[in-house]
C-alpha cells in the first residue's frame, strides 16, 4: 500500500512521435534513436540546446548506453536516465522525467527508445538476456520468452478456463486497429480462424500471438504545462502513476503483475476508476499479458478476463478500445520501443493526432506496462492514467 | 560446416553446476542461515541476503506446473531436434526450475530432476515421471557420468 504521493498537476506531456519503422535495418540503435530525438524537435519546433533531460531505453545500443548516446547526438543534458525496462520503459520514462520537471531539475526531457533489427540481433539478445536466463532458460531449448509465455499461457488456460479464442479475439481487433495505422508492419487481415488455424510455436503459442520483432524508435516530451502553453504544443495531463518491480515473487508461475499492489493508489492519484477510462494500451508481448492487465487494472476480476473479452469489443470503434493503434502484435516490436508505443497512441488520442482510427469523445486514457523475463516472470510493471489538457 | 551444438555459455554459477554434474552430482547452493534452496543459483540468499550459501548435492523431486511443446528454436542444434518439450517444475519453496521434459508427463505430475551433461558437456536439468523413463529418442542428447 503506498502512501500519500505528489501529484503531477503541472506536467505536460507532449509530441509522441514513431519513427523508422523497418522490418530490419543495418543501421544501429543509436540512428534510429537520432530520428526519433529529430522527429520530437520537429514536432515541438525546439532545438537541441532546449533538450536538457534525456531518457533512453534500447537493447541494442550495446556496448553504449544512454551516456554514449549523449556524444553520439551531441547534447548535454544535466539530467540523464538509462532504462533498461522493457515493455515498463515508456511509463517509467513518463515517471522520472515528469519529477525531474516538477523539482527543477530539468525543463524538457526528451524520453527516447529504439532498437534495430537483423539476423543475428535478435538471436544475440535472447543468448545473454540475463544472468539467469543464459544459465537456466536458453539452454533448454533455445525458444526465447515464447517458451515461458507458453508455461504462463498453460498455466492461465488451466487454471481460468481462457481458450484460444479468447486470446485471439485480442488478436483480431488489435490487427484490425492496425489496418488504418500506415507504419503498422503487420497489417495482413486476421480473422480468427486465421488465429486459430496459425502455426504453434510453443503450445499453446501459435504464431500470432507473438510480436515480430523489428527496428523503430519512439518517442515524446516532458516539459511544465507553462511551457507546452507557451510553445502552443498540443500536450496531455499526467493524472497518476504507479510501478512495481518482481511483484508476487512467491506466485510459482505467473497469473497477475506488480500492478496489484498499487492499483488503489493509480485510480485514487486521478480520483477515477476503471470506468472513467475511455480506452486501454495495454503492454501486448503476449495476448495472456493483456488478459491479466484487464484484471489486474481493476477491468474485471481475477480470472474473468475470458468473460471479458467474450463480452466486449475491443476495436478502438468497440465497446472498450483496446491497443488503439495495433499494439506490437500488429505494428511490430521495435525493441524497447514497444514499451512505448502504447503512451505515445495514447498522447495522439488525446490530443486527437490518432495514426489509425480515433477514439471517440476520449477524456481519460490508461497506458500499462509489462516487461523484463528475468528467468520465468516479467519483473517489472507500470500504469499512468493520462487526461486531455482540456478535460 | 561444424555440427551445431546446445548452447555452451554460462556464468561462473553455470559452470559451477555443471562441474558438479561432470562428477555425478546434482548440488546447488542452499543457503546457511535460514535454508532456502536457490534457483536460479546464486551467492547471496534470495530470501534473507546472507552472504552465506552452500552447495549440496541433492535429490529432486516435484510438480510439473506447466510444460509445453517446442516447434521453433533459435538455436540449430535444436531446430534440428524439433518438436521437443520443455517443463517448469516446482523444486522447493519459492524455487521452480526449467528443465528438458523427456517423456509425455502433464501439468500436475510429480517428476524427477536429474542433472545430466548435454552435447555440449554442460549440465542441465532433465525431468520424467517419478517411476517413468526417458523417452528413447533423447538418449543421444544426454549423459550420465557414472
Amino acid at each position: 500500500m503506498s502512501g500519500a504521493i505528489k501529484g503531477y498537476d503541472d506536467v505536460a506531456v507532449t509530441a509522441p512521435v514513431s519513427w523508422g519503422y523497418a522490418r530490419r535495418s543495418e543501421q544501429g540503435a543509436a540512428w534510429f534513436l537520432a530520428g526519433a530525438l529529430r522527429a520530437l524537435l520537429s514536432a515541438s519546433g525546439l532545438v537541441k540546446d532546449d533538450i536538457d533531460g534525456l531518457s533512453v531505453s534500447s537493447f541494442t545500443l550495446g556496448p553504449d548506453t544512454a551516456v554514449g548516446f549523449t556524444q553520439y547526438a551531441g547534447l548535454s543534458p544535466r539530467w540523464l536516465e538509462d532504462l533498461p525496462m522493457g515493455g515498463a520503459c515508456g511509463v517509467i520514462a513518463l515517471r522520472r522525467a515528469a519529477r525531474a520537471v516538477q523539482a527543477g531539475d530539468a525543463t524538457v526531457v526528451a524520453c527516447l527508445a529504439g532498437d534495430t533489427a537483423n539476423a543475428d540481433s535478435f538471436r544475440g539478445l535472447l543468448q545473454q538476456f540475463s544472468s539467469f536466463s543464459r544459465d537456466c532458460v536458453y539452454p533448454y531449448g533455445a525458444a526465447g520468452p515464447n517458451a515461458s509465455f507458453a508455461f504462463i499461457t498453460d498455466h492461465y488456460m488451466r487454471a481460468y478456463g481462457a481458450t484460444r479464442e479468447d486470446f485471439g479475439r485480442i488478436a483480431v481487433a488489435q490487427r484490425e486497429n492496425a489496418s488504418h495505422v500506415s507504419h503498422a508492419l503487420l497489417r495482413k487481415p486476421m480473422t480468427l480462424e486465421d488465429y486459430l488455424n496459425a502455426r504453434p510455436v510453443a503450445e499453446p503459442i501459435h504464431l500470432l500471438d507473438c510480436v515480430m520483432p523489428c527496428a523503430g524508435a519512439e518517442g515524446f516530451l516532458v516539459m511544465s504545462v507553462a511551457r507546452a502553453e507557451a510553445l502552443g504544443l498540443p500536450h496531455v495531463r499526467l493524472l497518476s502513476t504507479i510501478e512495481r518491480h518482481n511483484g508476487f515473487p512467491d506466485d510459482a508461475v505467473q497469473y497477475r503483475g506488480g500492478w496489484l499492489y498499487d492499483r488503489e493508489a493509480l485510480y485514487d492519484g486521478a480520483a477515477l476508476g476503471p470506468e472513467d477510462m475511455d480506452f486501454l494500451e495495454t503492454y501486448d508481448d503476449y495476448p495472456v499479458i493483456s488478459m491479466m492487465q484487464f484484471e489486474d487494472l481493476g477491468f474485471c476480476a481475477k480470472g474473468d478476463g475470458p468473460a471479458f473479452v467474450r463480452g466486449h469489443t475491443l476495436t478502438t470503434d468497440g465497446s472498450f478500445p483496446h491497443n488503439t493503434s495495433g499494439g506490437q502484435l500488429s505494428t511490430g516490436q521495435a525493441g524497447a520501443a514497444g514499451g512505448y508505443l502504447g503512451l505515445v497512441e495514447a498522447l495522439r488520442q488525446l490530443t486527437d493526432q490518432p495514426v489509425g482510427r480515433p477514439v471517440a469523445h476520449a477524456r481519460h486514457g490508461l497506458v500499462s506496462g509489462f516487461g523484463m523475463i528475468n528467468y520465468d516472470r516479467g519483473l517489472c510493471t507500470a500504469a499512468a492514467i493520462l487526461g486531455r489538457a482540456d478535460a | 560446416m561444424s555440427t551445431p551444438l546446445p548452447p555452451a555459455t554460462r556464468g561462473p554459477l553455470g559452470r559451477r553446476f555443471t562441474e558438479a554434474v561432470a562428477r555425478g552430482a546434482l548440488e546447488l547452493p542452499v543457503c546457511d542461515d535460514c535454508g532456502r534452496l536457490q534457483y536460479p543459483p546464486r551467492e547471496a540468499c534470495g530470501h534473507c541476503l546472507s552472504p552465506s550459501l552452500t552447495w549440496q548435492a541433492m535429490q529432486l523431486t516435484g510438480e510439473l506446473l506447466a510444460a509445453t511443446t517446442l516447434q521453433h528454436s533459435n538455436e540449430a542444434y535444436f531446430a534440428e531436434r524439433l518438436p521437443r518439450r520443455v517443463g517448469l517444475v516446482r523444486i522447493a519453496d519459492g524455487a521452480q526450475a526449467v528443465v528438458h521434459l523427456v517423456d509425455d508427463s502433464k501439468p500436475g505430475a510429480v517428476v524427477g530432476v536429474r542433472a545430466m551433461l548435454d552435447r555440449s558437456a554442460q549440465g542441465v536439468l532433465v525431468a520424467h515421471a517419478v517411476g517413468g523413463a526417458m523417452n528413447a529418442r533423447y538418449r543421444d542428447e544426454f549423459t550420465s557420468p557414472a
